[in-house]
């Protein structure tokens, strides 16, 4: 089987994000990760591949530092690693990646594409379904188990609102991977090693042919949520507490 | 023209679609169009006095391939319909259904996508729309010239109410045929009857300091007593106490309820970008340092099993008065 995994490259959850002084832009500065979901479709792709043998290729779309996330994805034991690097790759659209990427996939064999169900930092989810689109592939979104045939079908269990669903699919398809997924593994330490010497090839739009354009989509501003929370601590015995509680229910929130 | 794909559940519409609509109604003024309201299903019933008012045209997109919803099918047959028609914009809930559709579609119609937008502007022919990053902590505002389909953050608008629309309901023959649904549903289990959390005005969510799932039982009290529903942290479904549907945060879902009561719950970044869009927030923690009592409009500081059975006892007190 040959399978890609998209991934992509976000500020760790827990940090603190800041707006650089130009206001567009966010302070560079803070810890980078894999994004979160990338990880079980990187451990998914790997143990496909421990089932059926084959090939787990790597896929990076961005403006810089994208090393990182790319080696980690070795060391967890992936075989190849594609960097599509490029100053114009630094907006957050999701469409635009899509399209990138759907250009570097045209050139390589697969049978399953997975990616994370959204990228933490855009919460978009976006980027998946819309490469199955390009490729005219099956897309089936937001999987907590993936069973593989040989003879290239796939059966997935997927959320749906309020509960779960089971869906086949013929190979080639692309999937997104949600928690519960699997437990991604961390990188071992001969996969470190491996990993050091691996090679990433580095791709620009360029010498692909296209020339994203995310012209009609340009970022003005970014801001600070406003919050007008009172954060008033009420302390003492549970019941007085309590009634202060719903003197704040009756007159603020009005539902008592 | 401006779109708005409406969700369905089962033979009833969707809160999110009234939402939808509203967000489209913004637009369609904006940019000084029409507004349109296509439905994509089989055999779809719903009550006309529900949204005739509501827009200038009711599609229903119907096709027998269409009875259990796949993104491809779906997006093959509005696709198809809308490929010869006018539109600026196609607005969508950004629920389940929403996020995976607005892609299928956003691609074969060449039109830009965003998704899980919280504000929406429009004039002289531009889009403004702004989004939260980084699980909130950022607000992003974009311009936007093209055509664009436009997923709608639960909850950030409010519900379209009727207006002077002379709405019309239309039934349509979606063209579809078998290669257009390569996915096929063998199986659906519905998970024990919980509404969906991003509807609810009231949620009493539980964290780790439940100690167990039993103890769950008593946040049901609560909400029961406040008209609510029971949602948890991850600490709590991650421990199996709690079903992953109900799951507040960056990994669950996004919330905007009137109140939201933050039991036992310590407020980690994660968890606090699913509930910014909250209008109230009680925390009950013992400890008065953690971070959700600053996100907090009133924090009960002690131990959570004290805390609300003395809660639901002045609740009941208060509705017999
Ligand atoms: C990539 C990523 C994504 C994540 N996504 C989410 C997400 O979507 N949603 C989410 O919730 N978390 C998410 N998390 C996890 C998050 O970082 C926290 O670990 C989690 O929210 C903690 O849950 P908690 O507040 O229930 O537990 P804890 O942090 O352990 O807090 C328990 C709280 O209960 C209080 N307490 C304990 N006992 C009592 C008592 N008897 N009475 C009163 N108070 C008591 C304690 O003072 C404490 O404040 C994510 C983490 C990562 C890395
Ligand atoms: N720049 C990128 N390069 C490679 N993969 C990406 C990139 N952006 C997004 N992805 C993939 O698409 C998924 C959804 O991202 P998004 O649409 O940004 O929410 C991510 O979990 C990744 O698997």
């Amino acid at each position: 089987m040959d399978i890609i995994v998209c991934i992509k490259r976000i500020p760790d959850t827990a940090a603190k994000v800041e707006i650089d002084a130009g206001g567009l832009e966010i302070k560079k500065d803070v810890p980078w990760v894999m994004n979160p979901y990338d990880e079980f479709a990187v451990e998914e792709a790997l143990r496909i591949k421990e089932k059926f043998g084959g090939k787990v290729t790597l896929l990076h779309a961005g403006a810089e530092g994208g090393e990182e996330v790319l080696k980690k994805g070795l060391a967890m034991g992936a075989d190849e690693a594609v960097y599509i690097k490029d100053r114009s790759l630094a907006a957050l659209d999701s469409m635009a990646f899509a399209k990138v990427l759907s250009a570097v996939i045209k050139t390589k064999p697969f049978d399953v594409i997975l990616c994370g169900r959204m990228g933490m930092d855009t919460a978009s989810g976006l980027l998946g379904g819309a490469l199955a689109a390009l490729l005219k592939i099956p897309c089936v979104p937001a999987i907590k188990k993936l069973t593989i045939f040989p003879q290239k079908t796939a059966l997935a269990a997927r959320e749906i609102e309020g509960g779960m669903e089971t869906v086949q699919c013929p190979l080639p398809a692309l999937f997104t991977a949600h928690k519960g997924l699997n437990e991604p593994r961390y990188p071992s330490l001969s996969g470190i090693m491996r990993s050091k010497k691996q090679e990433i090839k580095y791709i620009t739009p360029a010498s692909l042919g296209i020339m994203p354009d995310v012209a009609d989509l340009k970022r003005t501003a970014l801001s600070y949520p406003t919050s007008s929370r009172k954060s008033a601590i009420l302390k003492g015995d549970a019941s007085a507490q309590a009634k202060e509680a719903i003197k704040f229910l009756r007159d603020e929130v009005k539902i008592i | 023209m401006i779109w708005v794909l409406g969700e369905l559940r089962g033979s009833s519409i969707a809160p999110s679609t009234f939402e939808a609509l509203y967000a489209g109604r913004i637009l369609s003024k904006g940019l000084k169009t029409g507004l349109n309201l296509v439905f994509v299903g089989h055999d779809i019933k719903i009550q006309p006095e529900a949204i005739l008012k509501k827009a200038d045209k009711i599609y229903l997109l119907e096709h027998e391939l269409l009875n259990v919803y796949t993104s491809s099918a779906c997006g093959a047959a509005v696709e198809r319909f809308l490929a010869d028609k006018d539109a600026a914009a196609i607005i969508t809930p950004a629920s389940l259904f929403g996020r995976d559709a607005a892609p299928a579609l956003a691609v074969p119609l060449d039109m830009a996508c965003i998704a899980n937008v919280s504000s929406l502007d429009a004039r002289d022919g531009i889009i403004l729309v702004k989004r939260p990053l980084y699980g909130g902590k950022i607000i992003e505002t974009l311009s936007l010239k093209g055509r664009a389909v436009i997923s709608v953050m639960p909850r950030a608008f409010k519900a379209a109410e009727d207006m002077d629309y002379d709405g019309e309901i239309i039934s349509v023959d979606a063209s579809l045929g078998e290669t257009d649904c390569p996915v096929s549903v063998k199986e659906t289990v519905k998970e024990g009857g919980a509404r969906d959390i991003t509807e609810a005005d009231i949620l009493v969510s539980g964290g780790r300091g439940m100690e167990n799932a039993e103890n769950f039982s008593l946040l049901k009290e609560l909400a029961d007593a406040l008209g609510g529903q029971v949602a948890a942290s991850r600490a709590a479904v991650d421990a199996g106490w709690a079903p992953p549907s109900i799951q507040v945060g960056q990994t669950g879902r996004t919330v905007a309820p009137k109140l939201y009561v933050a039991c036992a719950i310590s407020g980690a970044p994660q968890h606090l970008a699913g509930i910014r869009g909250a209008k109230y927030v009680i925390a009950i923690n013992k400890d008065p340092d953690a971070p959700i009592c600053k996100e907090a409009d009133l924090c009960m500081t002690g131990n959570v099993f004290e805390i609300i059975p003395a809660l639901i006892k002045e609740i009941k007190a208060a509705a017999l008065r």
